[in-house]
């Protein structure tokens, strides 16, 4: 097959000692990276990036890609261990790999990290091999209309999935919908709740967001209570996921994979909603959703799978149509345009080394990193035992020197500081942060695509069913309304009730 | 005892003022990108900051304070020591601010500087490539049949693609619709895809889609056409004469920087950027390299900024 020869030429690249040690260096870099908040690849890759002018092409194509994969095995470590996402697309993971951590299985829960980013970073690289052309042309298809719809189809799936008090879940939306809003109206330029402050004109950053609402809120919780309950538990099992664990993060990695997969080729959508998608279906098809929020094993393998997955396929875009899908990409291709080519379409004629080379290296540094990580697993679970007094000083350190990378500046520290105290306040009034989350990251995009629809169609509303991807999503949406709001409006008072006893 | 003291910072604060002057740079140079990593800005700062490096001896270190449309990065080097040891990094954004803003923190006019260029860019105007304009007259054409039915992008109101396509909408005397996007990329992808009609940006955003056979551009700015991009005309070939627009990247220093010290950063930059891989560079992305006096770059900053009064008025830019 024409693949198969042109990834013998791939490795041929990749393989090479120079091009190995390029790849080892990447991917490393990324892993430490990862850790910290803030500290993310773009800065990293910015900062190399005056050090690849000197390299030839795939070298330093092999190298940046490293960091940017890399980075998002590195972010979940922190999300495990101490509830502070190092990565935007690890927000996601925190939510149940810190409580695997706290019921000491922070080694299962690194280590299902691990294996599901391995997993999904060889599948999604082997469809970016395979398909790679042909999804990047379908994704270009993309409209403001479509991504409209899309998102709608992403909250009512959310909707309809949120249990346990419906008015608190709504509540926090709604919260998280306003945190998003605050900044420069993509529309009109205008700001919007920010209060005079320059530094607001760019909205609160997701790092901000996050960190505020896991890390620091956790901390505070834990040193309000008076009574002598260890944060982690001293009874650590086992390091290593066990063969009914690896069962059950199979079907969670390959689904996460999946979607991973998809959001990731299509450029504008950033890997922290493919995880958070991938959590919401093991969530929704889990046979006690329950679980989930308190450690379930499958809310670890699921996000960490789809950002991964997501990582690899951002790659399409950019490589196949020259169109980065995030800010990183589009480093990564200005990197390549100052070594005096241009992405684009033909670059996989004219450069196959290139592209099949990196490719290529994208298996072998998906290999390296399960290598550099899976090892370092007992390592970091030891972090548990380490106690509190000690660690919190130090996540707090962490959190506010990542926070502060993020635009070199002050006012995101505070801003932190701020989200945190609302942490607080939302954990003692019983509030899940997720459904926060997911309304700040869904709802401005939600918004923007629509004003932008709207201002293409000229205020028809008749585009988002005009359009054939539109009015799939659309549809899909109202199916997945009626299915769920028929059968649970009958039994629908009992388990509310039911639940509400549970908790 | 008081006074002594006071003699003796004045004396101090002299000598250091004149060393200064004489000898720059004296220890690391700070030059502040008000924009994330990874733009334009930030690539060509960092580029040039290698090189000065490599001349100078001293270290040269990129700090990238982004926010509110770079104007946190230009408040804080406005406030720097004015020494030669903080520059501010910016482009043509630099000439929109007094437009998008009611309130600077610092004075516009005044208080920043011009230093010198390290490149310039034309912009150009694209559409895609299968679309049915084959010229900047068809598609002026196809605008004035069906006003306010060609939708533009830009990377948002007040950046300088929106700024650029109104000033167009005023020379040609038509109507397009404004499609802001999150940045100039989505709007890029936009082009590509389809959902929007056209786009006028730098040739350095546009050359990729245009060399790989996705975008078509129709005209570019500039008295003759681009070694880059010789199929296609300039605004005034192609029937727009009076229409142009020169983006400018450059260094400014706080105010009260020595003439000297402005002079010798001048000159160090104009060596830097006259390097063959900086020109080289320059030119792949349909540009020429910068390396301005600074008295020439300051009457391009602030006829610019004079250029777009007409446009702000016309587009209805609402100051934040």
């Amino acid at each position: 097959m024409d693949v198969l020869s042109n990834l013998a030429l791939g490795f041929g690249v990749a393989l090479t000692l120079k091009n190995l040690a390029y790849c080892f260096l990447g991917v490393f870099l990324g892993t430490l990276i990862g850790v910290l908040p803030g500290v993310g690849p773009l800065v990293t890759i910015a900062m190399l990036l005056p050090i690849t002018f000197g390299l030839d092409p795939v070298s330093s194509l092999i190298m940046l890609a490293g960091i940017f994969y890399g980075a998002q095995y590195g972010g979940s470590t922190t999300a495990i261990l101490v509830n502070m996402p190092g990565e935007v697309s690890s927000a996601v993971t925190a939510i149940d790999g810190y409580q695997m951590a706290r019921q000491g299985r922070a080694g299962p829960a690194l280590a299902t990290a691990a294996i599901a980013s391995f997993t999904a970073g060889i599948i999604s690289t082997l469809l970016v091999a395979f398909f790679g052309p042909l999804v990047g042309k379908w994704a270009l298809e993309f409209g403001a209309a479509e991504y409209f719809s899309l998102m709608l189809m992403g909250l009512v799936f959310s909707a309809v999935l949120a249990h346990g008090d419906l008015v608190k879940s709504l509540a926090m939306v709604v919260t998280g919908l306003m945190l998003g809003i605050v900044g420069t109206d993509v529309t009109s330029g205008l700001p919007r709740f920010s209060f005079g402050m320059a530094e607001l004109l760019d909205g609160v950053g997701f790092t901000v967001v996050a960190v505020g609402l896991f890390a620091v809120a956790e901390i505070v919780q834990n040193l309000a209570r008076t009574d002598k309950v260890e944060v982690f538990t001293k009874d650590v099992k086992n390091l290593m996921p066990t063969w009914a664990d690896l069962k059950a993060i199979t079907g969670p990695t390959m689904r996460g994979t999946a979607l991973g997969s998809f959001f990731g080729a299509l450029p504008g959508i950033t890997a922290s909603v493919a995880a958070f998608s991938a959590y919401m279906l093991e969530k929704k098809i889990a046979k006690d959703p329950s679980r989930f929020g308190h450690g379930a094993i499958e809310g670890v393998a699921a996000p960490e799978a789809a950002n991964n997955a997501a990582a690899q396929t951002h790659f399409i875009p950019t490589l196949t149509l020259g169109i980065p899908a995030t800010a990183v990409m589009a480093l990564v291709l200005g990197a390549l345009t100052m070594q005096g080519i241009q992405p684009g379409p033909a670059v996989m004629t004219t450069k196959p080394e290139l592209f099949w080379g990196l490719v290529a290296s994208m298996l072998v540094g998906n290999v390296l990193l399960l290598l550099l990580n899976l090892p370092l697993v007992g390592v970091w679970a030891r972090l548990t035992q380490v106690p509190y007094r000690f660690l919190f000083p130090a996540i707090l350190v962490f959190a506010s020197v990542g926070n502060y990378s993020l635009n070199n500046s002050a006012v995101d520290v505070y801003l932190c500081a701020v989200v945190g105290v609302l942490g607080y306040v939302f954990a003692k009034l019983d509030c899940q942060p997720a459904p926060l989350i997911l309304g700040y990251v869904l709802g401005p995009m939600l918004e923007e695509n629509l004003r932008r629809a709207l201002l293409m169609a000229e205020g028809s509303f008749t585009v988002f069913v005009t359009r054939p991807i539109s009015l799939v999503f659309l549809l899909a949406s109202a199916l997945l309304l009626v299915a769920m709001v028929v059968p649970s409006l009958r039994k629908g008072r009992a388990r509310v009730a039911g639940e509400s006893e549970g908790d | 005892m008081n006074r002594i003291v006071t003699l003796a910072a004045t004396l101090l604060a002299a000598t250091a003022f004149n060393a200064a002057a004489q000898a720059w740079p004296t220890k690391p140079v700070k030059i502040i990108v008000p924009y994330p990593p990874g733009g334009a800005v930030d690539v060509i700062s960092r580029k040039v900051a290698q090189k000065l490096a490599d001349q100078l001896g001293q270290p040269f270190v990129v700090e990238n304070k982004p926010g509110a449309t770079g104007t946190i990065g230009m408040a804080l080097a406005a406030q720097a020591a004015p020494d030669g040891h903080t520059l501010a990094a910016n482009d043509m954004t630099y000439s929109l601010l007094p437009y998008v803003f009611k309130r600077l923190p610092w004075d516009h006019a005044k208080d920043l500087v011009p230093v010198t260029t390290t490149v310039f860019v034309p912009y150009a105007i694209a559409v895609r490539a299968d679309a049915p304009y084959k010229s900047l007259g068809d598609l002026l054409a196809a605008a004035k049949a069906n006003p306010g039915k060609l939708n533009y992008g830009s990377g948002g109101p007040g950046t300088a693609p929106h700024f650029a396509t109104e000033s167009l909408m005023l020379a040609a005397k038509v109507d397009l619709t404004h499609i802001p996007y999150k940045g100039a990329g989505e709007a890029m992808t936009a082009l590509v895809g389809g959902q929007i009609d056209l786009f006028i940006a730098s040739t350095a955003s546009l050359m990729a889609q245009t060399k790989g056979g996705r975008t078509r551009v129709l005209a570019v700015s500039g008295d003759k056409r681009l070694a880059a991009l010789p199929d296609s005309p300039t605004f005034a070939q192609a029937g727009l004469p009076g229409y142009g627009i020169l983006n400018f990247n450059g260094f400014w220093a706080p105010k009260g920087t020595p003439a000297e010290v402005v002079a010798k950063i001048q000159a160090e930059v104009a060596k830097a950027v006259a390097t063959p891989d900086m020109v080289a560079f320059a030119e792949s992305q349909g540009g020429f390299p910068g390396g301005t006096k600074p008295d020439a770059f300051a009457k391009t900053v602030s006829d610019t900024t004079k250029m777009w009064a007409p446009v702000a008025e016309k587009a209805k830019v609402e100051r934040q």
